[in-house]
């Protein structure tokens, strides 16, 4: 009989994907390490709050978005530098050639927050629509809304047809959850 | 909102999953796995 992970085993498990996600979000290689280092840290602080068997990785990515919009909201005042994120990226791209994945980056970089993560989440990490809108606290229906916009509007950035207005569109009325049991695996 | 045609949502789709796979398979620095063996040990000494 197989013994079962550690709480530890399994949050290291995860830093592949949360790496990857805090990257997506914030653009930036040394933030994103800080947002998972901040997200593992208040995940052993709560772990008494995680139900075993439910779903971890929703779990841990509620808590890591939570915490990047934190932050996010801290720095609104200032002026983020997409181009500059754009290009930080430290991952060598192997399945794109170098001028697309930038191409995808600074695209993904202009969308809005609350877009870029639905995209993230839905295309990328293969969350269900349910477990994403729980992750991100909103309905199922705008979940599927931020999608179809976001994909709609990566169209328009990498086929040049970009309409500057709708990239203004910024995180804001909608609360911020805090994180919270997931239930469902 | 106008659908977008299929081919376009699967491009997107391919081009993300892509760029997302080769940021998995980045290395995980040494400082992030230590933290978790640093709180485990915290934890087995209390």
């Amino acid at each position: 009989m197989t013994e079962s992970p550690s709480f530890g085993d399994a949050l290291i498990a995860a830093m592949p994907n949360l790496r990857a996600f805090a990257h997506s979000l914030c653009g930036d290689g040394q933030l994103s390490n800080d947002l998972v280092q901040e997200t593992l840290l208040k995940a052993w602080a709560h772990k008494d709050s995680f139900v075993p068997g439910s779903n971890l990785k929703a779990w841990l990515f509620t808590i890591l978005r939570n915490t990047y919009f934190t932050h996010y909201r801290k720095s609104q005042r200032e002026e983020l530098d997409q181009d500059h994120a754009a290009l930080n990226a430290s991952v060598p791209p192997t399945q794109l050639t170098q001028l697309e994945f930038e191409d995808m980056r600074r695209a993904l970089m202009r969308l809005s927050p609350d877009h870029r993560e639905a995209l993230l989440l839905i295309t990328a990490e293969g969350f269900s629509y349910e477990d994403a809108a729980r992750v991100c606290g909103c309905a199922v229906g705008t979940m599927k809304s931020r999608v179809n916009r976001a994909r709609s509007r990566l169209v328009d950035e990498t086929s040049g047809r970009s309409n500057d207005g709708d990239v203004a569109e910024q995180h804001g009325s909608e609360s911020i959850t805090t994180p919270a049991k997931s239930s469902g695996g | 909102m106008t659908r977008l045609p299929g081919v376009a949502t699967q491009l997107i789709g391919e081009r993300m999953r892509s760029m997302y796979a080769s940021m998995v398979r980045e290395p995980v620095p040494d400082e992030l796995l230590n933290l978790i063996r640093q709180l485990e040990a915290k934890e087995e000494s209390e």
